[in-house]
């Protein structure tokens, strides 16, 4: 029959096409893949895979600029022996693309140090990470070393995830401690214990646009701003409307989990209390601040509103495209800002308040998994990886280790005075006071954001929002009482 | 007013005929049917600009430099042409030659296995009665309803304890048993043919599997065009699946190296549309052929009616 | 083989022929809803009663979960949401992609790139989208408001509004139809065409070709595209978090992402499942509905 015949005729066809299709594209991958190799690193036969297993490189990150560096490092000891014999160490981080051959090259290098261990390296993308290791740590196992994020971390301890690492730093006479910021440990710390080691840890700063400010012929911000002259200067810097408006701050002072350093504290604010029991938003000091940063949206119309303001994709965060004269945001920003040539910026320590001056210290660490078999391996990966030389090795823009940002600024491009600012702000007042960290803090933060933006939008008032808020928030404090 | 076009496929149009027993003359049926196209076109190409939009704004993004990636509001056009980003995108960082072959196999053994097991359950449904039939199918219909976030870990724990996390297998292997939703889109197709063509086989003696392959199937081609298709792209760009069960970098996919432009505090745009179009390619050469079975389908449906 | 199994009576009439054939063709699937479904979906019902952070051992909690879900504000607020979204995108999305299907079926030239350009939506990658309709849907510099402009209407602000978020969703959902359009143009193809040459025999306008013809002969299908549209709408929530995140002031958080919510940012798997069930329900009620209904319009050739 002739429709039989045809319907297999062309099931065949569609198999060969898209059969077909696949050695057309693997070719192309061949094709080009010699170009940039052959532009940057000479000679390379055909058919080599771009990231050859002995030699890990690529544009951003030359095999032989790390080898060099990786010589020219002085790696920590410590007397956590090797293993005797060869151990597989599992070793779970979040990278993007670019990250991922750095860290690719820092294992190739750990690998010749310590041949005795094999590593493992699980690299998964930031988003979906937290997802993918509390179903691995449902389905019972997880991986011998462990990224977290601050904000998880509390969870994971409450729940005798991490192994403490006290007993491996005390056998690790070089660790020291002093290099890492004190203030900001506390992410990572219960009852005395420190179950993470952090990898990059970054104060909020007051990055301004200095071609912005030279165009109003003002001076730029520096630590002698109050909070008031701040807000001041967003409204005198705010300009035109539309599409070419220009805003004197941004974003508006958001519900989140580090509130209280950022804009409560400096009036003797806070969302919650200390040990993050108790909602103290609704006590007049947290009241006359969030009605200052209302009415700079309100009335002056100095920040984005939500509806301008788009939270969800950063690619539109107004400070990066050049549409914001002032942001307060990590370090970790300067990155990309070193990278574009649209604007001229600077960054200065945040401005104080009545009660002095705050700024949240966020980042995140590796931990151990108390399961792992390999504790003294993953002891010694993580010396290596979070130490000072460690962090210099793989370039990171905020790194937790205090002298490795000088070096690594200078390699990046970001100007000696801004990670001065930095470093001081780092030593003497950003701390992880002030940000919320117990497991109930997601729940928190996300009840509160729709009693806010409701206030944001102008649908409800200060007042009543506020108790609202303290009405939701207070029943789910009781979460943080994890035994 | 769009339906009553000759339905000769892709063909000219055959002569038209007298309609309304005469009112209208052969003229003004002419100039209705030229005025008609006219606007299918208008129509046509105004749908394409919007309908293309999102493709071209990743050609565009995928030919900017680093620097104008950033600028906002963006530019559509980009200043230069930097094609080196698919250069750079597909070899520069991760492996995406392994990634391709890797979802090439899932992608077409879960089809494989979609097709085999989605047609013989859909042909039970429409055209066989037993007494558990109607349960059956409520239930298979029950479990398009469970939402998916709630089973994910449940699923994961199961083929954890199966030894099957960092393999294709949790991948593949469910893909042999059967999706409902094609299951009910075929069976919904295999209860518009004809039962008199069914019958007529029966007597003949023809086998169900018979009745099947030169009945059923050649009848519903472009309803097994569209699962394939669907099975396709749903494989192809799955993402959370692949990530919580693969492990290993070099056993990832394109969607999960394409997910790690994403850095927690900056994108990629230029290089990550770049591979995008790349791996979108496949599914754009297997849409195209598929669409023409669309078409096809009429000519065999008009053999059907004999 | 199941088929032994069912023949060791040794009455074989027809129809338990019939019936024995129906189980052995029917296997492929329910060999995999024991082996796959089965086990993860007992274990989310279980999980209802319990409270599981993932960390550590489940504990059984009774109806806790449930009697939490029913005082809880935002749950309702979600229902509420969830039709509005569903209801909102079916409507449109069913229509719209009809008419298109109808378009794209004429026999015109370069049609096979129109298909593929209708498809495009559905292909391209989901952070593309997103970006392009932000900057579609953004208030100053959005082209929406743009072309509002044009004719003197201040546009709104889009998904920064309580009350505009929604409907820039909705839209946004049925311009992704492109499986819907497919699965319409397979369909149309079912129609022979001697059914429309009878109808113009007897002297039907287009209008009684498309409604006595084309509309009963594709009831199947538009059902079909109902009944799972509405599953899939009820049960949305990518589409959301990538946009909005269930904002402003939760307007737009559907249960979808409210259940994604709970499991996944808040890891409380027992609430997470309960609200899973509590979808079930729903949905289940609104598919028993429209079964019921399509006795009255949907025409099938085996009954």
């Amino acid at each position: 029959m002739d429709m039989n015949a045809m319907s297999r005729r062309d099931l065949l066809a569609a198999i060969t096409m898209t059969a077909a299709a696949v050695p057309m594209l693997t070719a192309c991958g061949g094709d080009t893949r010699q170009r940039p190799q052959s532009q940057v690193t000479g000679p390379v036969k055909s058919g080599v895979p771009a990231l050859d297993a002995n030699r890990p490189g690529n544009d951003t990150w030359p095999f032989d600029e790390a080898e060099t560096l990786n010589n020219s490092l002085t790696w920590p000891k410590t007397d956590v022996p090797d293993p005797a014999s060869k151990v597989a160490l599992s070793v779970a981080i979040t990278a993007d693309v670019v990250a991922e051959v750095r860290n690719a090259q820092f294992d190739f290098f750990f690998k010749q140090r310590h041949p005795n261990i094999e590593i493992r390296r699980e690299t998964s993308p930031f988003d979906q990470y937290l997802t993918k290791y509390m179903a691995q740590a449902a389905g019972g196992g997880l991986p011998d070393v462990m990224y977290t994020h601050y904000s998880w971390a509390q969870n994971f301890i409450a729940n005798d995830v991490f192994q403490p690492l006290d007993e491996y730093v005390a056998r690790t006479p070089s660790f020291d401690k002093e290099d890492l910021p004190a203030n900001a440990l506390g992410y990572f710390e219960r009852d005395g214990k420190l179950y993470g080691l952090p990898t990059d840890l970054a104060p909020k700063m007051l990055f301004y646009n200095k071609s912005i400010f030279d165009t109003a012929k003002m001076d730029y911000p520096d630590d002698s701003w109050t909070v008031e002259q701040m807000l001041a200067a967003a409204a005198k810097l705010t300009s035109g409307s539309g599409a070419s408006k220009i805003y004197g701050f941004t974003p508006m002072l958001l519900l989140e989990a580090d509130i209280s350093a950022r804009g409560l504290m400096q009036y003797g604010g806070r969302f919650l209390n200390a040990d993050e029991s108790q909602v103290l938003l609704g006590e007049p000091a947290a009241q006359k601040v969030l009605g200052m940063w209302l009415d700079a949206l309100h009335k002056d119309e100095s920040m984005p509103s939500i509806a301008e303001l788009n939270q969800v994709l950063e690619k539109v965060e107004p400070f990066k495209i050049g549409k914001a004269a002032m942001t307060i945001n990590g370090a970790w920003i300067m990155t990309e800002l070193a990278k574009q040539d649209a604007f001229e910026w600077g960054a200065t320590h945040t401005p104080k308040g009545p009660e002095g001056r705050f700024t949240p210290a966020i980042g995140s660490a590796l931990a151990m998994s108390a399961g792992s078999q390999h504790k003294e391996a993953a002891w010694i990966y993580l010396n290596e990886y979070l130490s000072s030389t460690g962090q210099q090795f793989r370039r990171i823009s905020a790194p937790a280790r205090q002298s490795a940002w000088l070096p690594n600024a200078e390699a990046l491009g970001i100007p000696k005075d801004v990670i001065e600012a930095c470093q001081t702000a780092m030593k003497e007042y950003a701390s992880s006071e002030g940000v919320m960290k117990l497991p109930a803090s997601k729940k928190v933060v996300e009840t509160a954001k729709p009693i806010w933006e409701r206030t944001l939008i102008g649908k409800s008032d200060l007042r009543s929002a506020l108790r609202e808020l303290t009405d939701k928030v207070t029943p789910i404090l009781a979460e943080n009482r994890i035994s | 007013m769009l339906v009553e076009t000759p339905r000769e496929g892709g063909t000219a149009p055959s002569a038209p005929r007298p309609r309304r027993g005469g009112t209208v003359t052969f003229e003004q049926a002419e100039r209705i049917r030229k005025v008609r196209r006219a606007g299918a076109y208008v129509l046509l190409v105004a749908g394409t600009a919007v309908f293309v939009l999102p493709f071209l704004w990743m050609v565009t993004t995928s030919l900017k430099s680093d620097a104008e990636n950033l600028a906002f509001p963006p530019e559509f056009f980009p200043d230069s042409f930097n094609f080196e980003n698919y250069v750079r995108g597909w070899t520069g960082n991760l492996p995406f030659n392994s990634f391709l072959i890797n979802s090439v196999l899932i992608t077409a053994l879960s089809m494989a296995g979609n097709l085999v097991s989605c047609v013989l359950p859909a042909y039970a449904f429409a055209r066989m009665r037993a007494r558990a039939a109607g349960v059956l199918f409520a239930l298979m219909l029950a479990t398009m309803m469970i939402p998916r976030e709630i089973t994910l870990v449940p699923k994961y724990v199961m083929f954890a304890k199966l030894g099957w996390v960092d393999s294709y297998l949790p991948l593949i292997v469910p893909e042999f048993f059967g999706v409902a939703l094609y299951i009910f889109l075929l069976r919904q197709f295999f209860t518009t043919i004809p039962q008199e063509l069914i019958d007529a086989a029966r007597i003949d003696g023809a086998s169900e599997l018979r009745i099947l392959w030169k009945i059923m199937l050649p009848l519903s081609k472009p309803a097994i065009a569209a699962i394939m298709l669907f099975s396709f792209v749903g494989n192809w760009n799955q993402l959370l699946e692949p990530i919580i069960y693969l492990r290993t970098t070099e056993k990832f996919t394109i969607p999960l190296g394409l997910s790690m432009f994403s850095g927690q505090y900056a994108t990629q745009y230029n290089q990550m549309m770049a591979v995008s179009i790349i791996s979108m390619l496949p599914i754009l050469v297997l849409f195209f052929i598929a669409q023409k079975t669309f078409i096809r389908g009429v000519t065999l449906t008009g053999i059907a009616g004999r | 083989m199941p088929a032994t199994a069912f023949s060791r009576r040794g009455q074989t009439t027809p129809a338990r022929r019939e019936a024995r054939r129906f189980y052995v063709f029917v296997s492929p699937w329910a060999i995999g809803f024991v082996l796959f479904s089965g086990v993860p979906i007992v274990a989310s019902i279980l999980m209802s009663f319990t409270h599981w952070n993932l960390l550590r051992d489940p504990t059984w909690v009774g109806l806790a979960n449930y009697q939490k879900m029913i005082a809880d504000p935002e749950f309702w607020e979600s229902i509420v949401n969830t039709f509005y979204f569903g209801a909102g995108s079916v409507a449109l999305g069913v229509v719209f992609t009809f008419l298109l299907a109808l378009l794209l079926n004429q026999p015109l030239r370069f049609q096979g790139l129109f298909r593929t350009v209708m498809y495009l939506p559905s292909v391209v990658s989901g952070v593309a989208t997103a970006l392009l309709w932000l900057n579609i849907l953004h208030p100053d510099y959005g082209l929406i408001n743009k072309l509002l402009a044009l004719i003197g209407v201040q546009g709104p602000g889009w998904l920064g509004t309580m009350e505009w978020a929604m409907p820039a969703l909705i839209l946004m959902s049925v311009w992704g139809a492109g499986n819907t359009i497919i699965i319409y143009l397979a369909g149309l193809q079912g129609i022979p065409k001697t059914l429309y040459e009878a109808a113009e025999i007897d002297g039907a306008g287009w209008w009684r070709r498309f409604w006595n013809v084309t509309v009963p002969m594709m009831s199947p299908v538009i059902f079909f595209n109902v009944v799972t549209g509405f599953i899939a709408s009820l049960q949305a929530y990518v589409l959301i978090l990538i946009m909005t995140e269930g904002g402003p002031a939760n307007a737009t958080m559907v249960l979808g992402l409210y259940i994604y919510r709970h499991a996944f940012t808040y890891f409380d798997m027992g609430y997470a499942a309960a609200l899973s069930w509590a979808m079930f329900l729903i949905v289940i009620a609104v598919t028993l509905i429209q079964f019921r209904l399509a006795r009255r319009w949907v025409h099938y050739e085996f009954k």
